[in-house]
């Protein structure tokens, strides 16, 4: 259930050397990248923009943020509802993660999809099984001036199970934010060692 | 390998009566469809549908509305904290009594409230009785209006070992 989830916004259609500050405007003037989707829906007059929306992530703004240099949001996980009497995990997972930003996906890098939900209603769990729910990765950024941003990882998601207890020890959980992406020095230390 | 798994949910669950149907899912297994408009009056049980195709009668349906807060507007800092959650997140389930040309009715009335231009979605969820996963179970990717939900309701879900 990785990605299924919520959308990440797109990369800014344009770029202006200007400086671009602002919350929220109209993605179409190409000032900065849309902002991600959320439980509130944005007028289309304020679809881009850093002012992060409800529980989606912002946009970021213009200035070499553009379709080249820039990189998409990525999206959120999805919902699970399963309501069972028994599971055998066997070693499993249900995982419901957001996406992760590619590396090196362009000069500013783009928020990483949120992590998403699992709702359990079970009685019995047998063998191991695992619930993820982790937020992706946030882009790389790796040009030297330091204008640029890494994109943000995506925020953990939820686990909830019916009943008082908690989950058996066999069954484990990991709710993980998605981490920031390593910082330039480090990413251009990487891509020469790859290049030899 | 599917003898050795077979052999260890047998010894697993010895004690529980056996099941005589076993079925192996994976993929897309839920079916969506926007809810456009709640049934009237104060004991709302119709909902009326883009598509009643793929809904049958004693179907086991989720309703759940996708999105419906108001946030903050201003062009400051605090540009789309959360007003007001309204409907956003509700959710129960239900089971279909009747369909008919784009609508639906179910057996129980409506729990809780529901906005119709918050994203409201129907889901039909299946039930099985004893169910093996055999590869990646996963949903319709949310596309603005429908998907992003994987539900199911089971005696007993075993995952095959891959």
């Amino acid at each position: 259930m990785n990605g299924k989830g919520f959308r990440g916004g797109n990369a800014s259609l344009n770029y202006y050397s200007a400086f671009f500050n602002s919350y929220a405007f109209n993605y179409n003037t190409g000032r900065g990248g849309e902002k991600g989707e959320s439980i509130a829906d944005i007028p289309s007059t304020l679809t881009a923009g850093r002012g992060a929306c409800a529980n989606g992530g912002g946009g970021g703004n213009d200035i070499y943020q553009n379709n080249s240099e820039g990189s998409d949001g990525e999206d959120g996980g999805g919902i699970v509802f399963v309501s069972a009497s028994a599971i055998i995990g066997n070693g499993n997972q249900i995982r419901s993660q957001g996406n992760s930003v590619a590396i090196a996906a362009g000069i500013d890098g783009a928020g990483g999809g949120g992590g998403g939900t699992i709702i359990l209603d079970v009685s019995s769990f047998t063998g191991n099984l695992q619930l993820n729910v982790n937020g992706g990765k946030g882009g790389d950024q790796f040009y030297i001036p330091q204008c640029h941003g890494n994109g943000g990882g995506g925020g953990g998601g939820v686990i909830l199970k019916s009943g008082l207890s908690g989950f058996p020890v066999n069954v484990t959980t990991s709710i993980l934010g998605g981490v920031k992406e390593m910082d330039n020095a480090m990413v251009l230390f990487m891509m020469r060692l790859m290049e030899g | 390998m599917a003898r050795i798994f077979y052999i260890l949910s047998c010894l697993a669950f010895w004690s529980i009566p056996v099941y005589s149907q076993n079925t192996n899912i994976s993929g897309v297994i839920n079916h969506y469809v926007k809810v456009n408009q709640l049934g009237g009056g104060n004991c709302i049980d119709s909902l009326y549908v883009t598509s009643t195709a793929g809904f049958s009668v004693d179907d086991t349906v989720l309703l759940i509305q996708m999105k419906g807060a108001t946030i903050d507007v201003s062009n400051t800092s605090n540009f789309g904290s959360v007003l007001n959650h309204g409907n956003s997140g509700n959710y129960e389930f239900s089971t279909v009594k009747s369909v008919s040309t784009g609508s639906l009715v179910l057996n129980t009335k409506l729990l809780n409230s529901y906005t119709a231009t918050g994203s409201l979605q129907l889901v039909r969820v299946p039930s099985y009785t004893n169910v093996t996963v055999t590869g990646t179970l996963t949903a319709a990717p949310w596309n603005g209006q429908i998907g992003g939900v994987l539900a199911l309701f089971a005696s007993r879900i075993s995952y095959f070992k891959c």
